[in-house]
């Protein structure tokens, strides 16, 4: 009995001295955190608000809706242009990077998307007409692993028009083409959705595949980036 | 379609938060596929349930298995090496295999090694020779060739092979060895230390053994099913204890709940009931596999330079990236010499001459008739015959990039800033707070009006290169735009290692593009730092002297004792360094045990050497709490290549004197050398500050080895050891880019294996797990440990708390490349 009550002195011990250090690491204290949060469960999040164009319109710089999986949507402004890839991240360091009308890399989300090598022709990235869409071409998706180790996803990816619809964006209605991609490779298909405008081929929503292990994106074009 | 929209430009930081709610981490649930796990068996090996089989684990795998049949436990480590070599070590329990002495358990220790000779394909079945317990006793002594195919999709394996030594017992032929040379013909059970290979043994003795089994995965996922014929008659058993053999078969279950965990269950020989448990990991297959550290705030691009900053160079620049077809014949140009001067990027970037009846407008429609007519040309110039620079039209994304970084490489962004001095302590303060977040430290920093150098304190990222890209995102978010060339030099220990220099311009054409960490790379430059005079480097000697302290639990092991296999301490280890110098610096540790049972360890010791580590059980009983560390300290640089240490007190736990080593690695070569000189006296049992009557001087030469293949590193050290006794160190180790290292190591010196004792020589393993192998997120924390199966006193080494060649292992060439895919994350 007496060596349990040491025992569990001890921990206690080691639990709070694990704290104590000059350094800018605290391992045990991160650890203790998940430990915690494995046993509580995260914390929930408050009810993504769904703003109206009013409110949008508020916001002065160009603006994405992004949700992931028909979750609730955020909203997103561009951070930096790299020439033409814009980083759109939240306030916890968390987003994705587009060129174009595609989304190139995510970030912060675990396994992300490093990024894409897109074909020069590839008019998500680069948008052109869409009466000058190609029929296909192949798409690099680039991811690095945990263990450092790098891989890529090639497919031939096929455009097809589906139909002319009119969609709405935040409470402004467009008329857009349907444009369903479907990409393969000999092991995996997977289809991504664009809503074009047909004279610019500017992408004003999109649903797309990120990486085996990300749910499927949705962008909305709040407000373009105009450079 | 709707017009009225406005068009937006980039927001602040501040403004990203705007909704004020957080993007949940999206991950889905589709793994990826995991390379196949054969199953183990009783000896730890990749197997049948007692025999060995033809298959390996995946590159890598680390594993532990215990299993019990018939009063046996054995308690393996394996590790698949390499991918065709799986080796492991093994320490037994068995019952009734002494026949001298009062207690008749045997403690075993013994070594297996494994090497594959064919993969598995369509046609052949995987192939593999085997030596089991071949550097030990010899109780479990046996050499084997087998071979294992996969049928039905992998749910049928079959195994057949060949066996010497314990797998001769029966059904048996004749040796083929033994039938042509002699030598072969004898095989004598091995007896005495152990330790020591006997190749006289490997393969001999007058008969071979046949065996085989088939093992059937069964449509419940995990549950597979096993039945092999085993030719081990487990002689010295049925001899010295009560085992039954009454049949060579063996069939059990086994079952795989999760991933690295295996279990299973048999019917042994006709009379016994076994278990099994298998736990097992790799570097390759994280527990953590997501990475959830926030991203990095994005490269802060310069606002681009005047259009007319490229004009004495390009022209016009113009854009042509539509994707229109062609509307001029090459022929109706008028152009005809177009040339492609070589270039590093490989960007195709045609300069083209223009006829001489043109005038000076662009023409641009001729860029792309130009494209048409010589395939994939990113970019043309076009030049009057006159002379004049008409104009430069990008014709894909690569061209404008090339463009684009041309440019700004011509563009002269003013420098009157530097002037100001205050002007030059805001972009520095600034850098400091941008550093802060990613956890890095500014130790000191040379500004210029065009370059700048910064010494960084990497005190959270385990990749060095991750640090350095967040380094340079820092400094192109606070550096001004005259600032081109980024110099960053990692400091460990006060010691600046490398020096990467990278173009600030190249980054902002790289970041978020495909492949950009190996643009990256093939831009950077990375060669030794220079010794730095601190004195003219701003901040540096501002940050001294300083202090840093730590408090933490400490769980030190004692193995393999026949009184006890398993002992351990819970402790507690205080410790505090005062820098006064870059470099200097004055460091105590403190050690007290909480709860434990080390100090039990009995102190009987039969050494014949002078007792320089076989003392262990006293310093562990006597000393508590201990003072293990107490040194004065001082590393520098003594060129840009060489470093050098000095180090005097309380060495270790064991020994106090006066350390001194030299260490000559430049970063640009896979290998370097190092020797080292110490006085060393032993410290009293009780570790405070007394000393017992022993003295010596010790040293070694070093040879430090990357050998780029496999991340196989090696280093060899020759000297004088504690005991007086003259040898070799030889360890080899297998490092990953995530941090882990397993390996082993052997010394031989001239003490003769009779007089070093148990063991015949110090030999052991190591291993290193990296914190962020199963943390989801970036720690330069880890587990490491070194597993001796004996402590004696031949071949001891003292302890010095930093050698030389662990601090820049990491930061040469080689050591950046292999994390270099973390740069831009």
């Amino acid at each position: 009995m007496r060596r349990l009550v040491r025992i569990a002195l001890f921990l206690g011990l080691a639990a709070g001295l694990a704290a104590c250090t000059s350094g800018r690491e605290n391992t045990f204290a991160r650890l203790g955190g998940l430990a915690k949060l494995s046993l509580t469960g995260p914390e929930e999040a408050p009810p993504a608000p769904e703003l109206t164009r009013a409110q949008l319109d508020q916001i002065p710089f160009a603006t994405i809706a992004l949700s992931f999986d028909g979750g609730p949507r955020s909203y997103l402004v561009p951070l930096a242009d790299n020439g033409g890839y814009l980083t759109y991240l939240d306030s916890n360091a968390r987003g994705l990077v587009m060129l174009g009308g595609a989304v190139t890399a995510t970030k912060g989300l675990g396994n992300d998307l490093r990024a894409i090598r897109h074909h020069p022709d590839d008019p998500v990235a680069y948008p052109g007409p869409l009466a000058d869409w190609p029929d296909w071409l192949y798409r690099d998706y680039q991811y690095t692993q945990r263990d450092g180790e790098e891989f890529s996803i090639t497919m031939a990816c096929v455009f097809e028009r589906l139909a002319r619809e009119t969609i709405e964006i935040a409470e402004i209605e467009f008329d857009v083409v349907r444009v369903g991609e479907t990409c393969t490779n000999a092991v995996r298909q997977v289809t991504n959705t664009y809503w074009v405008e047909e004279d610019t081929g500017f992408v004003w929503k999109s649903e797309q595949w990120l990486g085996p292990r990300l749910f499927q994106a949705t962008v909305e074009i709040i407000r373009p980036y105009s450079g | 379609m709707v017009r009225g929209i406005m068009r937006g430009r980039i927001g602040q930081l501040a403004v990203a938060a705007v909704t004020g709610v957080a993007l949940a981490c999206p991950v889905a649930a589709e793994e990826p596929v995991p390379a196949p796990q054969p199953n183990r068996n009783l000896f730890g090996m990749t197997g049948l349930i007692d025999l060995p089989s033809g298959e390996m684990q995946p590159d890598a795998e680390f594993g532990f298995t215990s299993s019990y049949f018939g009063g046996y436990l054995r308690n393996t480590i394996s590790a698949q090496a390499l991918p065709w070599l799986e080796v492991a070590f093994r320490y037994s329990v068995l019952e009734d295999m002494l026949a001298t002495t009062a207690d008749t358990t045997l403690y075993d220790r013994s070594f297996d090694v494994k090497l594959r000779l064919i993969q598995e394909s369509p046609h052949w079945p995987s192939l593999v020779i085997g030596l089991q317990d071949f550097l030990g006793t010899g109780v479990y002594s046996g050499e084997y060739v087998a071979g294992t195919k996969s049928l039905f999709d992998g749910d049928l394996k079959v195994t057949a092979g060949i066996g010497w030594g314990r797998y001769a017992g029966a059904n048996s032929i004749n040796n083929p060895f033994c039938r042509n040379l002699n030598r072969f013909c004898d095989r004598t059970p091995s007896v005495g230390t152990g330790g020591s290979v006997d190749f006289g043994q490997f393969f001999s003795g007058e008969e071979v053994g046949l065996f085989g089994g088939l093992e059937w995965q069964s449509p419940i996922n995990g549950l597979s099913f096993k039945a092999e014929y085993s030719g081990d008659t487990y002689t010295r058993e049925r001899q010295l204890g009560d085992f039954q053999r009454k049949t060579g078969f063996n069939v059990g279950v086994e079952y795989k709940p999760v991933s690295g965990v295996e279990v299973g269950a048999y019917y042994m020989y006709g009379s016994e009931i076994g278990v099994r448990v298998s736990l097992s990991a790799n570097p390759f297959r994280p527990l953590a596999d997501i990475d959830g550290e926030p991203a990095p705030v994005p490269l802060a691009t310069r606002r681009s330079p005047s259009p007319t900053a490229g004009a004495p160079k390009f022209g016009k620049i113009l854009k042509l990236m539509d994707r229109k077809p062609v509307t001029t014949a090459f022929e109706d140009t008028g152009i005809t010499d177009v040339t492609f001067p070589p270039r590093e990027d490989g960007v195709r970037w045609a300069e083209a001459a223009m006829p001489a009846s043109a005038d000076y407008v662009c023409p641009d429609q001729a860029a792309k008739a130009i494209d048409a007519e010589y395939g994939v040309v990113d970019a043309v110039t076009f030049r009057h015959p006159d002379g004049t620079l008409v104009c430069t039209v990008a014709l894909r994304p690569e061209g404008a990039s090339a463009i684009r970084h041309a440019t700004r490489i011509t563009a002269n962004y003013p420098t009157d800033w530097y002037e100001d001095e205050a002007q030059r302590t805001a972009a520095v303060e600034k850098l400091v707070a941008a550093l802060e977040v990613d956890r890095l430290g500014l130790f000191g920093i040379e500004l210029g009006p065009t370059r700048v150098t910064v010494y960084i304190e990497n005190g959270k990222f385990r990749a060095l290169p991750r640090a350095i890209g967040r380094t340079a995102r820092a400094l192109s978010a606070t550096m001004p735009a005259s600032v081109e060339l980024f110099e960053v030099v990692p400091v460990e220990n006060s010691l600046p290692v490398v020096s990467v220099v990278l173009e600030r311009t190249a980054l902002e054409d790289q970041a978020e593009r495909p492949d950009a960490a190996r643009a990256a790379w093939l831009m950077a430059k990375v060669s030794d730092a220079a010794p730095p005079d601190w004195g003219d480097t701003d901040l540096a000697m501002g940050n001294f002297p300083r202090m840093s302290w730590s408090v933490s639990p400490s769980l030190p092991l004692n193995l393999f004792d026949p009184d006890q296999p398993v002992r351990f301490d819970l402790a507690v280890v205080a410790e505090g360094t005062v820098e006064i110098v870059p470099g200097l610096s004055l460091s105590a540790a403190m050690q007290k045990q909480v709860v434990g049972n080390l100090d039990k360890i009995d102190p009987v010791n039969d050494s014949v050497l002078p007792r320089v580590r076989s003392d262990v059980a006293r310093y562990l009983a006597e000393g508590d709490p201990a003072l293990s560390r107490l040194t004065a300290d001082y590393v520098t640089k003594l060129s840009p290549d060489t470093y050098g240490r000095l180090s005097a007190g309380l060495l270790e736990r064991m020994y106090g004197g006066v350390s001194a080593e030299v260490l000559w690695k430049p970063a640009d070569q896979s290998w370097g050398l190092g020797g080292e000189i110490n006085w060393v006296q032993q410290r009293d049992f009780d570790q405070l500050f007394d000393f017992r009557d022993y003295d010596v001087v010790t040293g070694h030469a070093s040879l430090y080895w990357d050998t780029g293949w496999y991340g196989l590193s090696a280093q060899l050290d020759a000297g004088r050891y504690l005991a007086g006794d003259w040898g070799a160190t030889l360890g080899m180790k297998r490092r990953f880019a995530n941090g882990w290292e397993f390996g082993g190591f052997f010394t031989l010196t001239d003490v003769p294996f009779s007089e070093f004792g148990e063991g015949s020589f110090d030999k052991g393993l190591f291993l290193t797990i990296p914190f962020n192998w199963f943390l989801p997120y970036e720690s330069k924390s880890e587990f490491s440990t070194v597993l001796r199966p004996l402590t004696r006193d031949g071949g001891q080494r003292v302890v010095v708390e930093n050698r030389l060649y662990p601090m820049v292992e990491d930061m040469d060439r080689a050591g950046l490349r292999d994390t270099w895919q973390g740069f831009w994350e």
